[in-house]
């Protein structure tokens, strides 16, 4: 941790201090913040268009709003009357329902009465004895069975109007109406249900099928469904949370603090939402349930902390449990929360359609909110509730957590045990399901969206089956001149695209102003051998025709009244946006490679082309989000640990999860669209933070010293615990979106409460798994060096040509000797009287705070024993510059200090030895003797002798003779672990004068250095650590460059020299 | 110092680097920020304050001893308090003076030097501070560079000290050391204009023309003088004990004042002045002990007698002991005390500006730093006592300052700090050392960064 960490901590701490003194009012503030955010949820609007997919500035959509501006079309809501199987809707009374609906529809408010179209305001043409007739189909209205069949004669020489207005077998027939407002679908689309429920005894009567369906209908549906869903969807995930918390705490008292965060959470994102204008689209009904479910994450967490405290032998209260909850969690739940809100984030900013992009920006917003009501006003309600003790947490079992936990970590610590079979099991998992998800692929369907049992999706298979499809694929055709169009040869260009958008798949029926115009022509010219005209001036006449002998609005959603733009439209009974695709990109090509041409353009534009537009872009948006989103996850997770391997490794649970996922999705054919195409992203951000936890607890245990197994045992128990019931609130909670009308919401749930189960999961295995994995390789690499270390000394020492009894013989002879003489041989080690190092001084208190140091350092000792050395720092840039020096000599210290604010060197007390070294937890007698233990001061004896690791060390135990020695050391007895071959202390322990443990010194990284000791060679560590154990601080003196030249310039120890730096 | 000198010195320093061919010349550069925001308490106006100093600092390793350095300081201020107007550099020489950015702040250059430390010889040439005596705060023989009095005594020594422009040679004869400095740049101290809170306010240090005085007022730059400033030190360490010995004569940079031109002008100048000093310092166990010795003989002072307002010599003699402690539980005490006296002084009724016969001088400071070591609290009482020539003994106020510093990590502290004077500017006739700023206890916020 960092300075600045510290004081972060600092300052939090004060902050909870405040707040938790002044519950009442810190409460009261937040739910005053709370209501004036909330007030903005009643100025939230619906927009449940499908067209809110797409930015409203994208090329499709400019077309589409072009082609609805020229020829007035709109999605419409389409009410389809189909009579059974091998009977025919061309019966009087059937025809007359048909009449009857369409009257109703087009006096309904929201419905433009001019574009409501069937057979009950279309016309039939028809050539005569040289005289063209335009009629209405149903004027006169047959009274007749006779009368009606002539009706269906008629509709089937208008090639226009079959599969469109009426299913090419007779058996139905079709009222289509626009809305104008489609905004008001939603009420619309149930004004229509209704009216279709009222007449439900006259159309069964008539044995007729009635379906509404349509992208107008759809949109209504959704509308409606969205409603529903709010009504349902937030009480019950709110209630299940609440159920989760209750069997995770088994208190009541428990559930007032997360009920107020997820209603912080909740509400304020709705409020936002209003205050900025969002809209409310579909896609965002789940985003209260997103909120519910992962905004008690961090309250769960703190909770967990605050009953295990109180389950402490010496249960604090419940203020202190408070503080101490916060003190510990709020690091890491802000960590998590991070984490979580970098997953929406990642959607937010990938993806192009404003839904989208809304619901991560808003579910970061709520989850920041919850983070900050978690830490604030969490711990007021917990003061004024004051929860008692939970049951679940009981004193003094493995820190009071319960059979779950203590299961779950030792089930952790078996995987620990076996690192290399876990991993390989999870890495053959992995594989399967990415043979799964090579089978996964982007698409969507508009009938997918709902139920098969919904009216909507009935509708639409039944119109899909009966009709020629309600998605359309729309061409227009635009020439650079007015009347343009009065041109044979390219109305024939325009009929030859319609027969080559027939020839595509899914392309059921084509209209154009070509199909009336050869309807007026075969009308006019009955033995005519074209299907057009091919005079221009003929073409102007038939328009002109139909529009003086018929309704002069009749065309207009085929050509615009100065004859230069014209509309191709192709009906498609598609169900999967897949199955458009091809005729998309085929039509594309032929435009531009057959039909444009000078003076003639033609552009794609509908419902199809606005779907496959949008859908291109999902996939790419979805893959490159979710990539953002781990990016940032594993920056995040890597900071916080400093260290990229236990970033990747708190992240590499949620990459198993998320193919885990996508395996399943391929397996079992679950498309990745709109919804689906969000859960790996938030997957990230809420699946890391379970390995987030587990990394922490596990470094803090191995920072204690503690083995990994121990680490598992003391530390997992309860992050554990926590991080399951967090994984099953949040899974609980997306499960409640199974509730929802809207199946692709019903996927979007599973998927996540899966992500978060199969994360958790995972992190169980390969958190555990790579502490272990790390801890083999440690044991490994230390062996190895060992004995390349034992090697080279052996080598050195010239010991390899002694028999190996002759070794151990001279090591039972070392272990025996006594004290004076272990000390004597200590003191005598090869050592060499000048050195060179450069140390990097690392100091970390309590709160593991961390300074840092960098010194250069001479060391210089004359023949009779009488030693200089000085330090200059180098760094950091606060005391760069700042030297110390010291002579000792005879008994004698002299110490000198230059600091560079003062330029000045001056003379400075000299401090007993007991006394700590500038700031560090060495002493003087520490940093002077370097570990030599001084034969005059202490009473040695040697205690025994036993292997360290892969050397054999003698306990040499030394107390200082005298109280005043003792007094002036600092300690009333140490023990040193000799390493007997190179008679190196290689662990220092020092107990006080009331022999409680003071604090240990050892030294690591001990290295060979040939030149030392003028060419002789010494052993030196590189690194010395010194924990004091009273105060929790620890030292750790780390030479990265340490040289012995053969000799110092005097001047380097020469007071008034010390402003001139380091030489 | 312009701008353009600046420039060729840098240049200079950085051919100095490329022309070093023994071996490859090293580079190390570091910046020092610090932003201070505080407010006089008890000023009748406006007292609120900042300030930020921006400080790069450039160093060259010239071969195996050779060296160059090359220090800046850049100072704005906010609020136009502390230095109110343009910055007072008249006291400066020309190749000495800084840059002021009007009254806005100013930039200067505080260190250039080139130098080598050879063995048996060592020198440096530039822009530099020459340090020498033992005692903190109070200058006996710490006399070679000037100082800004721009915050009294309160900004750090380093800080406040003026480098001048010399050359200094360092000869090391066996367990001796000699030092000489020649210093051909006559800086004086720089002393805040009136209005400022630190100004002088006291009437020993205050040299205005009298009341009624109707002609002009001139200041005499110590470059007309042509004057350098000589030094030399020896130094031994002997038996644990630092002692050493020193010479100065340079320009006096305390201001003198008389009427000139039969009265119609009235002239600030400066002269010569010799000091002779002893220091010797030993620790005994946790105690270690500094003092020092000087001797001004002839220093020009001022007198104000009934021949007017009129330069005159005195012998001065100053000793001073210091006592640092390093006390249990970590505590760190210093305790000093300094005598001053004018020999020959005249009597308080003869002479009003001429400052009191005798001065003595308490300082006391504690340490403590908590959290291991990354909270530091300091304390400091200042306080004296004079007695002028046939007059009663005299306080000399006092200066209470207390300092609460936090590291907030390796490179940056934050520091509060309160100094709080109390005394009297008119006391006594003369107006006491620190009871003149009775009026500028202040209260500091300082946040420092180093890179």
């Amino acid at each position: 941790m960092t300075g600045g960490n510290d004081s972060l901590r600092k300052l939090s701490r004060n902050l909870f201090v405040f707040v938790i003194d002044r519950p009442k009012r810190v409460l009261a503030s937040g739910l005053l913040m709370l209501a004036v955010l909330a007030a903005g949820a009643g100025r939230v609007e619906k927009d449940t268009s499908v067209e809110a997919f797409i930015p409203s500035d994208h090329v499709s959509i400019e077309v589409r709003d072009r082609a609805e501006e020229i020829f007035g079309l709109r999605d419409p809501i389409g009410i389809a009357l189909i009579a059974p199987a091998g009977e025919s809707l061309f019966e009087a009374e059937r025809l007359g329902a048909v009449r009857e609906l369409h009257e109703w529809i087009s006096t309904l408010d929201n419905v433009r009465s001019d574009r409501v179209t069937s057979l009950a305001s279309e016309s039939w043409v028809s050539g005569e004895d040289d005289a063209l007739e335009i009629e209405p189909y149903l004027e006169p209205f047959p009274q007749s069975r006779e009368e009606a069949r002539r009706v269906w004669e008629r509709v089937g020489a208008m090639e226009p109007h079959l599969g469109t207005l009426v299913s090419k077998d007779g058996r139905g027939a079709m009222i289509v109406a626009e809305l104008r407002d489609p905004q008001r679908a939603d009420e619309t689309y149930l004004e229509i249900m209704d009216g279709v429920t009222a007449r439900l005894e006259t159309l069964e009567r008539l044995d007729l099928e009635t379906h509404v369906a349509g992208q107008g209908a759809v949109t209504g549906f959704l509308s409606r469904s969205i409603d529903s869903d709010s009504s349902k969807l937030r009480p019950a995930a709110v209630v299940t949370i609440l159920l989760v918390l209750l069997v995770s705490f088994r208190r009541l008292s428990s559930l007032a603090g997360p009920l107020v965060v997820l209603g912080a959470s909740v509400l304020g994102t709705l409020g936002c939402m209003g205050w900025f204008g969002i809209p409310y689209y579909a896609i965002t009904s789940a985003l209260p349930v997103v909120l519910v479910a992962i905004s008690v994450a961090d309250a769960i967490h703190i909770l967990t902390r605050y009953y295990e405290v109180r389950a402490s032998h010496h249960d604090p209260g419940v203020r202190a449990a408070t503080l101490q909850a916060l003190d510990d969690m709020a690091g890491p739940v802000t960590v998590t929360t991070f984490t979580t809100v970098v997953g929406f984030v990642g959607i937010a900013l990938t993806s192009i359609m404003p839904p989208i992009t809304s619901f991560g920006w808003l579910a970061a917003f709520g989850v920041l909110l919850a983070w900050v009501y978690s830490l604030l006003v969490l711990p007021t309600v917990l003061i004024l509730v004051r929860p008692a003790p939970s049951p679940v947490f009981r004193k003094g079992e493995s820190q009071g957590v319960d059979r779950a936990g203590r299961w779950m970590a030792a089930f952790a610590a078996r995987i620990a045990a076996r690192p290399v079979a876990s991993l390989a099991t999870v890495a053959a998992l992995t594989l399967v399901a990415l043979v799964g998800a090579s089978q996964l692929r982007i698409d969507r369907s508009q009938v997918d969206n709902f139920d098969r049992r919904e009216p909507i999706a009935q509708a639409h298979r039944a119109i899909h089956a009966t009709f020629a499809g309600t998605s359309y694929l729309d061409v227009i055709v635009e020439t650079e001149e007015v009347e343009g169009l009065l041109d044979a040869e390219r109305m024939a260009k325009i009929l030859a695209l319609q027969n080559f958008l027939e020839s595509l798949p899914f392309v059921e029926q084509t209209t154009s102003i070509a199909d009336y115009l050869s309807v007026l022509h075969r009308a006019i010219e009955p033995g005519a051998d074209s299907a057009l005209p091919e005079d221009d001036d003929a073409i102007a006449q038939y328009l002109f025709l139909q529009e003086s002998a018929g309704d002069p609005t009749e065309l207009e959603e085929e050509i615009d009244g100065e004859a230069r733009l014209a509309l191709v439209r192709a009906h498609l009974n598609s169900t999967y946006n897949s199955e458009e695709r091809e005729a998309v990109e085929r039509t594309e090509r032929y435009l531009e490679e057959e039909f444009n041409e000078p003076g003639m353009t033609a552009q794609l534009s509908g419902r199809v082309n606005i779907d496959y537009h949008w859908m291109q872009r999902l996939g790419s948006s979805h893959f490159r989000g979710l990539l953002i989103a781990l990016l940032m996850a594993l920056a995040v997770a890597a900071a916080l640990f400093r260290s990229p391997i236990d970033g990747l490794l708190a992240l590499l649970p949620v990459l198993c999860a998320i193919c885990a996922i996508y395996g399943a999705m391929g397996t079992f054919g679950v498309a990745l669209e709109v919804a689906t195409s969000m859960f790996a992203a938030i997957s990230v951000g809420i699946g890391i933070d379970y390995g987030i936890h587990l990394i922490a607890q596990l470094r803090r245990g191995v920072e204690e010293g503690l083995d990994l197994e121990d680490a598992i045992k003391k530390h997992l128990p309860g992050p554990t615990r926590a991080c399951f019931f967090n994984a099953a609130g949040i899974a609980t909670g997306f499960m409640v979106l199974l509730l929802s009308e809207l199946a692709t919401l019903e996927r979007f749930g599973a998927l996540i409460a899966l992500a978060a189960l199969s994360s958790f999961a995972a992190s169980l295995v390969l958190v555990p798994a790579g502490f272990g994995l790390r801890a083999q390789r440690a044991r490994r690499r230390h062996v190895g060096r060992t004995a390349q270390v034992a090697a080279l000394l052996l080598a050195t020492l010239g010991l390899l040509s002694l028999p190996a009894d002759a070794r151990a013989e001279e090591a039972k002879t070392a272990t025996q000797l006594d004290g004076p003489t272990i000390a004597a041989r200590i003191a005598a080690r090869d050592t060499s009287r000048f050195s060179r190092r450069i140390i990097e001084m690392e100091m970390t208190d309590r709160r593991d705070k961390v300074r840092r140091r960098t010194a250069l350092s001479y060391r210089s000792t004359d023949v009779r024993g009488n030693k200089k050395n000085v330090l200059f720092f180098t760094a950091p840039g606060r005391i760069e510059g700042t030297a110390f020096l010291g002579h000792s000599e005879a008994g004698r210290d002299d110490r000198w200090l230059f600091l560079p604010a003062t330029k000045r060197s001056r003379r400075i007390p000299a401090s007993d030895r007991g006394d700590y070294f500038l700031g560090t937890d060495f002493t003087f007698e520490d940093v002077d003797n370097e570990l030599t233990i001084q034969t005059d001061d202490h009473d040695l004896r040697n205690i025994g002798s036993r292997p360290r690791g892969d050397r054999q060390v003698i306990f040499l135990e030394a107390k200082p003779k005298s109280a005043a020695i003792a007094k002036e050391l600092g300690y009333g007895r140490l023990v040193a672990q000799v390493d007997i071959e190179t008679w190196t202390p290689l662990q220092v322990d020092f107990w006080d004068l009331q022999e409680q443990p003071l604090k240990t010194i050892e030294a690591t990284e001990l290295e060979w250095f040939p030149e030392g000791d003028g060419g002789s060679g010494v052993w030196a560590p590189r690194k010395i650590t010194c924990v004091q154990h009273q105060n929790k601080h620890k030292t750790v003196f780390s030479y990265v460059e340490l040289t012995y030249p053969e000799n110092l310039d005097d001047d380097l120890f020469v007071p008034d020299d010390l402003n001139r730096g380091p030489r | 110092m312009t701008p353009r000198r600046v420039l060729a010195l840098l240049g200079f320093c950085l051919l100095a680097s490329t022309a070093s061919g023994q071996s490859e010349p090293s580079f190390e550069w570091g910046l020092e920020t610090q932003l201070r925001f505080g407010s006089f308490t008890d000023l009748e106006e406006e007292d609120l304050f900042g300030d930020l100093e921006l400080i790069p600092k450039l160093e060259w390793g010239l071969g195996e001893r050779g060296f160059a350095r090359f220090e800046a300081r850049a100072r704005v201020e906010g609020g136009d308090l502390l230095e109110p107007g343009e910055r007072p550099i008249d006291g400066y020489s020309q190749w000495s003076r800084p840059v002021t950015l009007r009254d806005v702040g100013s930039v200067e250059v505080r260190e250039a030097v080139l130098g080598r430390d050879g063995q048996r010889f060592g020198w440096s040439l530039g822009k530099q501070q020459v340090v020498w005596g033992a005692i903190d705060g109070f200058r006996v023989l710490d006399v070679v560079n000037p100082v800004s009095f721009r915050e009294f005594i309160l900004e750090d020594f380093g800080s406040a000290r003026i480098p001048l422009w010399s050359l200094v040679l360092d000869w090391k004869l066996g367990r001796w050391r000699l030092e000489t400095v020649w210093a051909p740049d006559a800086t004086v101290h720089e002393i805040p204009v009136d209005g400022a809170p630190f100004a002088f306010r006291a009437p020993r240090f205050r040299l205005q023309a009298p009341e009624g005085f109707a002609g002009t007022e001139v200041f005499e730059s110590p470059d007309d003088i042509d004057l350098a400033t000589y030094g030399l030190r020896f130094k031994t360490l002997a038996a644990g004990w630092d002692l050493s010995f020193s010479a100065v004569s340079g320009v006096d940079p305390e201001p003198l004042a008389r009427f000139g031109n039969s009265g119609s002008t009235f002239v600030r100048f400066h002269e010569r002045r010799d000091v002779l000093g002893v220091t010797l310092a030993k620790a005994f166990g946790p105690v270690a002990l500094r003092t020092e010795i000087g001797w001004q003989p002839d220093r020009w002072l001022n007198t104000l007698g009934a021949a007017g307002l009129q330069p005159t010599r005195f012998d001065q003699a100053t000793w001073a002991l210091a006592a640092d402690v390093q006390g249990p539980m970590g505590w760190f005490f210093n305790a000093q005390v300094v005598g001053d006296r004018l020999l020959d002084a005249p009597a308080l009724d003869q002479a009003r500006l001429a400052r009191p016969e005798r001065d003595l001088f308490f300082s006391l400071f504690a340490r403590r730093s908590f959290r291991y070591d990354t909270l530091t609290w300091e304390l400091r009482w200042y306080g004296g006592d004079s007695r002028p020539v046939g007059a009663a003994s005299e306080g000399q106020g006092g200066l209470y300052r207390s300092s609460l510093e936090y590291l907030i990590d390796d490179a940056s502290s934050v520091r509060l700090e309160i100094d709080w004077f109390e005394g009297d500017e008119n006391a006594g006739g003369y107006g006491e050392v620190f009871g003149q700023f009775d009026r500028s206890d202040r209260v500091l916020l300082v946040w420092r960064h180093s890179l």
